[in-house]
């Protein structure tokens, strides 16, 4: 029993089983994928696209506003006599 | 000449004689009454100072940027019911002429932005809704002209209409901005935003849906909590009926950031309407905490009159009857603008700190927002990058849990079900564990038992069985599998035989077994999937990368399962373990100091199911026979040879499934 216990969990789990983990997500796996099947899987929505241009421009536009409000502000606080 | 101020122009000695009467500061605008003199005076010029145009420059520059579609800016919007007299309002301030077209009013919100400069010109330009298409959009944004003489004016706004399509039947309102750009050297520093007229019931141009389309923009801009609200009313009408009051109810009940304007004050006959409306300039009536100003406009029968004509004919209207009686600062557009001037800079100076704090929220939520979506991923090269990307985050965080290495943050915390699921190494071992167990404890098929016990509770794939009637199960098929081996030997077939019988079980627990930790397995695999990717592409990687490869381990593990199992279904039995023959002995000796035990005790008379059978005392003086006791001990039990053989081959059978079975050569 003992030497089918030993069998079982080294020559089956462990390296049946165990040992191939990695490599079912590994960079290897992802190199050899068709360029089809990467971009099916990968391939960002159009409303994701649309959304990160969207708040790009948004923070691109609040960027140049706080820029500009805080010149303002401090040029106005140190200003004052 | 005299000096006033530093920013104040210089003025002639007639203007000052007409000061005199007006020795106290206007209690609206807190500005003394020599300066309302020279308003009044001189209605062409106004104050301008270098940190008023800047503040005034910078929230346009952010309005130009777009910015008003995600922060609110301090502004100044002009309502009024249609028919109000709101666009002769801003051609007062203004000093340029809208197109007014009888029985059709404004149809969108104009941005009008007015600034002093030495050269007069005026732009026009468009800010498209964000609903038009991009291709729309973009047309629209291009679209500009410009013009250094005002009386060409009207025929830019028309164009711009026209490019809005405003002008069609099918789209009488729209959300887009026109935006008028007019600078010169008698314009005050000044931005306001015109809202479309609001009306009652529809007419024959209008119908109820452009009704709600405008009571929804205004609307819109009304609730902009940093927007002053310059309402216009006109005296022709009404105060009760005014749309736009009731707006203001609902929206700034208590007036904090709303002005009156009052219009065609000259249209008032009789009394009591004048008196009612003078109430109602004195802020006695609707109370709002910025005020009340009265205009007398041009007669839009006298539409050629000049602009000192329409200013001069005011003046006279305000010296006599009862409005002689309201302080000048409120009448007149000479002190309209420098009021509405320094209004708005108030609201700038006050909201600017609230506007940087939003700005700075719009900022963070803008960053969490780009950091959520992940980097971009429309070419091949970018996809096969995030791609690389996870699976480097994966194959790292899966060879931890396999080995055992739980640093990393994504382990959590142990003792939760979930953190225990992540340390595979720990899932993995427990699990084997108890599969040794489990066949160490109930793997046998039959449970022996000695006789004269009671059956214990076994499995359902199990059977408890007497030693007796065990051994004539042995008996039994020996004598069916009788070789040529003599007599109290058996068969070395016979220990194969019931060996496989003994280990049935093995196999439906080994399977039983696998599956729980395949599972396992899953389940971690899926709890780090989670972790280093997102809900998009968690589902194209399980369907086409994860399942695919999992159903082959599944299928290979499962091959090789078979395989080790194969020794316990056929084949001789074979060992080299050394362990093997002295579990024999062991087997055998054990059962010898049964035997000597119980014929010790029933030599000296004492019952084996004594409750300490160790120990028993002796009488004083108690004589033994030595030889008796010799002769007891030495006996034989088992005459049946037969009977011998089973047990032997039971032993040997024990002692072999215990060890198992040993392989020479090293599985692939």
């Amino acid at each position: 029993m003992k030497k089918f216990v030993d069998d079982f969990s080294v020559l089956a789990i462990e390296e049946r089983l165990l040992q191939k983990l990695p490599n079912i997500l590994s960079p290897e796996a992802v190199m050899l994928l068709d360029d089809d099947v990467a971009k099916n899987i990968a391939a960002e929505t159009e409303e994701s696209r649309a959304e990160r241009t969207r708040a790009t421009e948004k923070l691109q536009g609040l960027q140049m506003t706080l820029d500009i409000l805080r010149r303002l502000d401090h040029h106005r606080s140190t200003s004052k006599t | 000449m005299t000096r006033i101020a530093d920013d104040f122009t210089f003025l002639s000695v007639e203007t000052w004689a007409l000061c005199s009467p007006f020795l106290s500061p206007c209690k609206f605008t807190g500005i003394k009454p020599v300066t309302m003199a020279i308003y009044k005076q001189l209605p062409q010029v106004h104050l301008q100072t270098k940190e008023h145009d800047e503040l005034l420059n910078v929230i346009d520059k952010i309005r130009s940027l777009g910015i008003s579609h995600f922060v609110d800016l301090p502004q100044v919007i002009v309502c009024g019911d249609q028919s109000s007299g709101k666009s002769s309002v801003l051609e007062a301030v203004s000093g340029i002429r809208f197109p007014v077209q009888a029985n059709l009013c404004t149809r969108v919100a104009t941005e009008l932005i007015l600034r002093r400069t030495t050269e007069t010109r005026t732009a026009v330009s468009i800010v498209p809704s964000r609903d038009r298409s991009d291709a729309e959009f973009k047309k629209l944004e291009k679209w500009g002209s410009a013009v250094n003489d005002t009386s060409d004016f009207p025929q830019l706004v028309n164009d711009a209409m026209a490019a809005m399509g405003v002008n069609k039947a099918d789209r009488p309102f729209s959300e887009d901005i026109l935006r008028v750009e007019h600078s010169g050297p008698t314009q005050p520093a000044l931005t306001l935003v015109d809202l479309p007229g609001l009306f009652h019931a529809a007419t024959q141009e209008q119908s109820t849906k452009d009704k709600e389309l405008v009571t929804k923009l205004v609307t819109s801009y009304m609730n902009k909590s940093r927007s002053i609200i310059l309402a216009v009313i006109t005296a022709k009408n009404d105060i009760a009926g005014q749309v736009v009051l009731d707006r203001i109810r609902k929206i700034d009940p208590a007036g904090n950031r709303s002005m009156g304007i009052i219009t065609k004050p000259d249209t008032l006959e009789g009394v009591d309407d004048k008196e009612r409306f003078l109430k109602l300039a004195e802020n006695k009536e609707i109370k709002l905490h910025l005020g009340w100003h009265v205009l007398r406009n041009r007669d839009p029968r006298s539409i050629d009159c000049s602009t000192e004509e329409r200013d001069r004919k005011e003046a006279d209207f305000f010296a006599a009857d009862i409005w002689r009686t309201l302080p000048l600062s409120q009448v007149g557009i000479g002190s309209l603008r420098p009021r509405l001037s320094q209004i708005l800079m108030d609201q700038i100076t006050t909201e600017l700190p609230g506007l940087i704090e939003d700005v700075e929220t719009g900022i963070e939520e803008s960053k969490s927002r780009l950091s959520r979506l992940g980097e971009s991923r429309q070419t091949l090269q970018e996809q096969r990058m995030y791609l690389l990307r996870i699976s480097q985050a994966f194959s790292t965080l899966m060879k931890s849990a396999i080995d055992g290495l739980y640093t990393n943050a994504f382990f959590g915390d142990a003792l939760s079900d979930e953190g225990y699921s992540r340390r595979l190494r720990a899932v993995v071992r427990n699990t084997l564990a108890d599969f040794a167990k489990d066949l160490r404890v109930k793997g046998d098929t039959h449970v022996i038992r000695d006789d004269d016990t009671r059956p214990q509770d076994v499995e359902w794939y199990q059977v408890s069985i007497t030693r007796t009637e065990w051994l004539a199960k042995v008996q039994k098929l020996m004598s069916r599998t009788k070789g040529c081996e003599l007599p109290g030997m058996f068969n070395p077939q016979i220990i194969g035989d019931l060996f496989f019988e003994q280990s049935q079980s093995w196999q439906m627990l080994a399977r039983d077994y696998a599956k729980l930790l395949f599972d396992a397995t899953r389940t971690t695999i899926e709890l780090i999937i989670d972790n280093v990717t997102d809900a998009t592409i968690r589902e194209g990687i399980s369907r086409q990368i994860l399942n695919p490869s999992m159903t082959l381990i599944q299928r290979d593990l499962n091959a090789k399962i078979e395989e080790v199992l194969l020794p316990q279904q056929r084949g001789h039995p074979i060992t080299y373990n050394h362990y093997l023959i002295d579990n024999i002995q062991k087997a055998r000796q054990n059962r010898l100091k049964d035997q000597m035990l119980h014929r010790v005790r029933s030599y000296f008379g004492r019952s084996l199911d004594e409750d300490s059978p160790g120990t028993f005392t002796v009488p004083f003086n108690y004589s033994i026979d030595s030889e008796a006791l010799v002769e007891a001990l030495a006996q034989t039990t088992e005459v049946d040879m037969d009977r011998f053989a089973c047990k032997e081959a039971t032993d040997v059978m024990q002692a072999y499934y215990k060890v198992g079975r040993q392989h020479f050569s090293k599985q692939q």
